[in-house]
Order: structure tokens, then sequence, then C-alpha cells
């Protein structure tokens, strides 16, 4: 086990919602780390967050997943020591804004960024966690190219009582339609859109359905994939805040729109792909495993 | 969490061999002996022929009362105080379950003589609940287990954050357990499809959920898989069922109606018995773990048979609130 004097700690890396982010050295090792310091509650001690995010941090180990190195107890915090990553997704795009213009990034990096989140998510799933925050903040980066899912502080195990999930995660933009119209029985399919609006925000450099609230949030997501009915979509007029009064409005063309943004072609795979992520019915929307074998990919699976 | 028990921290981290189970408990033994070697003092008021007598006596340290690896007594009441607050408050037996497996955990590194148990229950409650995805509010919590136990538990809820701390510095945060409840739900579906075809009865699958229950007391989620757990769970179940049919049988001699009702279930009985050992022996998992975990069930019944509540609890009351050289941590 670590002590906490064997890290000296450097400058602050960012505010979580239940902690600060310090980069950290490890002195013994020379190794950069990620110190996130969790503030306990004064009323319910170590926050609920913490707890679930360490213990589902313990359990996973993948190449695509930020890992836990260790948690270590002082006086009265709690540290956790995560592997360090120089950036993060968000604040990269971010550097490459020329002026006032954001700029995609180069396709064979949006599809290797993409490959190493589909990854991710497919590990996720396959043990049974929900990680339901996914979005450019929260996928770290590094200097290699590698890709990470991190912040696992709304994440949950998804065992059986599905419908008591709460409706109140998920930041507004890469929140799933099913989601935004009150569904609570969502599953790994609320990631999987989450993945699609970032695949277009890679592309484009911007993000796809910039809502500041949940009416706009639907709205903008119709205005460019149509809006949904009981034939396109079995069962949603059920759904708690679906509303007839829905402007309707039919699916534009992807291509046309994330084109005008990028500086290279679009090919037909990569539209078809995000097509399969953005399916407004969950049950239509691709799994991360189907989606780690959809043609657009081929060169890194038919390599392996 | 189901379905990925093979690369858990449980089975990683958490899980022993009898000898290095044996070889952790043997540190905690040496412990306690430097820590107290003044044993424990009870002082016992009898009344023989109308005068109270009040006797004192020492129990040396190396009996085995107050030994969480020995005394079944105590692990037993550990039990029973887990269940007890968490029917107070409806929790759901999953996450009393990993409370008691984060029971397990922690006394098999610190003495019961360092810490208060009433409020390791209550702490290993409240954390399991955390995890387990039913937070109680804390107060709540607190209030519920002073009700139940109210010289043991203080009122101030900060006395059960800072435990937690502990409680998961020694659980060196692993934190997720796996269990057999889920495992045995999958087996009975297996077993109700072809080849097999057999349907236990609801009362059947109660027992079986009601041996798993007892499972805990034992060291079975520290040294084997829950599936393990389970199958001994049923095999167990599946074997008294005969057993029970054949009793009847021998008792009833007369009734020639209730007669031929027993007899068909035995035969039903002893069919399953058969069903179960043909799954069994194509089911590939280690015979020798199932066998080890029925025994070690099986003898835990022969405790429970001695269980004698009010000398347990008479020993922590002692240890707690009248040992001058307590040295329980409760804060």
């Amino acid at each position: 086990m670590a002590s906490f004097s064997q890290f000296k700690q450097l400058e602050k890396l960012g505010n979580g919602t239940y902690a600060t982010v310090y980069k950290g050295l490890n002195k013994t090792t020379g190794v950069y780390v990620a110190l996130k310091e969790v503030k306990l509650d004064s009323e319910e001690g170590t926050p609920s967050t913490a707890i679930r995010e360490i213990s589902l941090m313990k359990e996973l180990k993948h190449d695509n997943v930020v890992r836990l190195y260790d948690v270590i107890h002082t006086e009265n915090k709690l540290t956790l020591v995560f592997e360090y990553m120089d950036n993060d997704l968000k604040k990269y795009m971010d550097s490459r804004t020329v002026g006032n213009n954001p700029q995609g990034l180069e396709l064979n990096l949006v599809k290797y960024f993409q490959w190493q989140l589909m990854e991710g998510a497919a590990f996720c799933h396959e043990n049974k966690i929900l990680h339901r925050d996914l979005k450019p903040q929260n996928l770290l980066i590094n200097n290699k190219g590698q890709l990470k899912l991190g912040d696992f502080g709304l994440a949950r195990a998804f065992g059986i009582p599905v419908n008591t999930f709460s409706s109140e995660v998920v930041t507004l933009w890469y929140r799933a339609p099913d989601v935004l119209m009150g569904s609570r029985t969502y599953s790994t399919s609320i990631d999987m859109w989450s993945c699609g609006c970032i695949l277009a925000e890679m592309v484009t450099g911007k993000p796809l359905f910039p809502g500041t609230n949940d009416e706009e949030q639907l709205k903008l997501i119709f205005d460019i994939m149509g809006t949904p009915n009981e034939s396109t979509w079995p069962g949603v007029s059920s759904l708690p805040k679906f509303n007839l009064n829905f402007p309707q409005k039919l699916p534009r063309d992807l291509r046309s729109i994330l084109q005008v943004c990028s500086k290279e072609p679009l090919d037909d795979n990569l539209i078809d792909l995000l097509h399969g992520l953005l399916q407004l019915n969950p049950d239509m929307r691709l799994s991360a495993k189907q989606a780690l074998h959809h043609p657009w990919f081929a060169e890194y699976y038919q390599h392996v | 969490m189901s379905g990925s028990y093979w690369p858990s921290t449980q089975r990683r981290k958490w899980q022993f061999t009898k000898e290095s189970l044996a070889k952790e408990r043997q540190k905690l033994w040496v412990m306690e002996c430097q820590l107290f070697p003044q044993g424990l003092n009870i002082v016992m008021d009898s009344k023989q022929n109308g005068t109270s007598r009040v006797t004192t006596k020492n129990i040396p340290i190396t009996h085995k009362d107050l030994h969480y690896d020995k005394d079944y007594n105590l692990r037993i009441y550990c039990y029973f105080l887990i269940m007890k607050l968490g029917r107070r408050l409806n929790i759901r037996q999953c996450a009393l379950a990993t409370a008691h497996v984060y029971l397990s955990r922690f006394l098999l590194r610190v003495s019961v003589r360092e810490v208060n148990l009433y409020l390791l229950v209550t702490t290993c409650v409240y954390l399991a609940c955390k995890v387990e995805e039913c937070p109680q509010y804390i107060r709540t919590l607190v209030s519920e287990s002073r009700s139940l136990w109210p010289e043991f538990v203080p009122p101030d809820p900060t006395k059960v954050t800072e435990f937690e701390f502990y409680l998961l510095e020694e659980l060196q945060s692993y934190l997720v357990v796996y269990h057999p409840y889920s495992t045995m739900e999958q087996i009975v579906n297996v077993l109700e499809q072809p080849p097999f075809h057999m349907q236990l009865s609801s009362e059947d699958l109660q027992n079986c959920w009601s041996l798993i229950n007892d499972s805990y007391i034992n060291d079975a989620h520290l040294t084997y898989p829950p599936h393990i757990i389970a199958i001994s769970c049923l095999f167990i179940t599946i074997s008294m069922k005969a057993g029970a049919a054949k009793n009847a049988i021998q008792n009833s001699q007369t009734n020639m109606q209730a007669m031929s009702e027993t007899e068909a279930s035995l035969a039903q009985a002893l069919k399953h018995q058969e069903i179960f050992n043909r799954f069994l022996a194509e089911s590939q998992v280690d015979l020798e773990e199932v066998t080890d975990t029925i025994q070690e069930l099986i003898s835990l019944y022969d405790h429970w048979d001695k269980y004698h509540e009010p000398w347990i609890k008479f020993l922590l009351h002692t240890l707690y609130l009248r040992s001058p050289n307590s040295t329980a941590r409760s804060s």
C-alpha cells in the first residue's frame, strides 16, 4: 500500500463533482499520477459517488480505462491515485481551435480514438457497468495517442432493478433521447448514444447537439435525426415526456451537415457507423461490440 | 455485477486457501495474545440458597471465546446483528450479505477486542448499502441501530463515518462482492431445461436461499467462489428433501393414502437427487470444494445447536462496558 508521503503534489488539474484533482509525482518511481482528493461529506462521510468509483475502478483493468493504482487514507481525507494522462479530449480539441473556428481532428486520428472509445465501452459493458457520463472531458488522452475512459463517479453496475435508475445523469449534450423523454429503463445503449455524439464532435470540432435545456436538447436532436413516432420507434409515445406536439421533422442528411465542417471527405462507412450509434430508438442502436465490428474499423480488426 | 467474478478482486485479492487463511488467523491470534494478555475478567452474580454471591472469573486470552475464527457463538451472533438491523430498515438481502463479507474480512485483520462490534456492524451495513446502491440516510441508520443496541452505539453519526474510513482501509478499498444467490438462480434455470427437466418447488428455493444466508457465518465466502457455495446449498436442499421423505415413510404406517403420497414424494426427491448428481458430475466444478463446503455447513448447524446468545451478549457487555482496561475503539 502506498502512503501519501510517497507522492509530491503538483499543480491542480481540475475540480470534479466530489473531488479536486492534482497532478502528482511518485517520488520513488518518478512516475506522474493524478491525485484525486475526495472531500468527505460532513454528514454522509465518504460520498457515495466516490465509493462507487472506487469499487468499480478497483475491478476494471483495461488499456482503455484509466487505472486506479491505489487509495490512500490519511487523517481526514481519501486520495485516489490514478494513472496520469496528459490531456482530455475536450481540452485537446479546444487547443486546436483556430481563431474562433473549432477544427475537427484528422480522420485517421478520429478513427483511432473512436476505436479505443468503443474498446473501453465494450469492456465496461461486458463487466456490466454503465458509464452514464461519457463526454469529451471524461475521455483522457496521452501523448502516445491513447484514449481512456475516466471519471466513473456516475457509473453504476447494472444489475436487475433497471427501473430505479435516476434520470438525472449524463451531461445534456450527450444525453440519449430516450433518457431525455424520461425513460428509466435504459441500459448500455445510453453510453452508445454519447459515443455517437462524441464521434461527430471529433469530426467537426463542434458539439453535435449543444442544447441548454431538456426541451431544446430534444429539439436539436429531432432537427437532425427526425422526430420519432410509433412507426419509427414502437413504444415512444408511452415515454413519460413524449409530446404529441413535438414539431414534426424529417431526418436530414448527416453527411452534408458534417461535411461542411470537415476538411477531409467523409466516407460512407463513417456515416453509416454514426447512424448506427445515433439511432433514436435505443433498441436499434449499435452495441459497443457491434460497433467494433463495423466496416469503418476494418483496418483495425483485420490486423488483429 | 454478475458474470465477471473470475477477474474480480474478490477472487484475486480476497480469496484464501485454507492454509493462507489459517496463517492470517495465526497472525491475529498472536497479536491478540500480545495486546490482551490479561484476558477478560467477568463478574457473575449468582443466587444460591437465597443469598446472592458475586464471583469473579478470568477468561484467558487463549480461550476460544471472542476469537472470531474459533468462537461460533460470536459468529452466529454477528449474523443476527446484521439481520436485525437489516430487517428494521428493509434492506435487500444482497446488501446484508455484502455487509457480512465486509465484517468477516475486517475481523480477519482486527480483533473484536479492539473495536466496538456494534459500531462495526452498523458501519458494514452503511457501506454495503452505498456499494449495492440502496444507500441509507446515516441518521436513520444510526437511530435504528441505537434503538437496537442503545448502550453500544454512540448517537453521533460521525462515529460511523469515521469508522467507515477505517473499514475502507482494512478492506483495502476492494468493495465489490459476488454472492451465490444469482448463481443459484442460474443453476435452477438450467436444471429446468432439457435434458434435466427438474422443477424445484418454491419451498425448495426458499430453503436453499436460507442455507446461502447461513453460509456467511462460515469461512466459505473467504475461501470459495460463489458458485461452489450455490451448488453446495442446492445439494443439501435436495438431499434433505429425500431424507425427509424417507423419514415420513417410516413414520406413517397406518394411513394408506398418506402412505402413497409420501411414496410419490420420495420417488420425486430421489429422482431430483439423481438428476442433480448427474448435473454435478457433468459440471466440472471442483467437487472437493463442494464437499468441504457441505461439511462445514453441516457442522455449522452443530454449532448452532449449542448457540448461547446470553453468554456472548454478556461477554461483549463486559468487554465494552465493564472491562477497566478495555481498549475498544469506539471513536
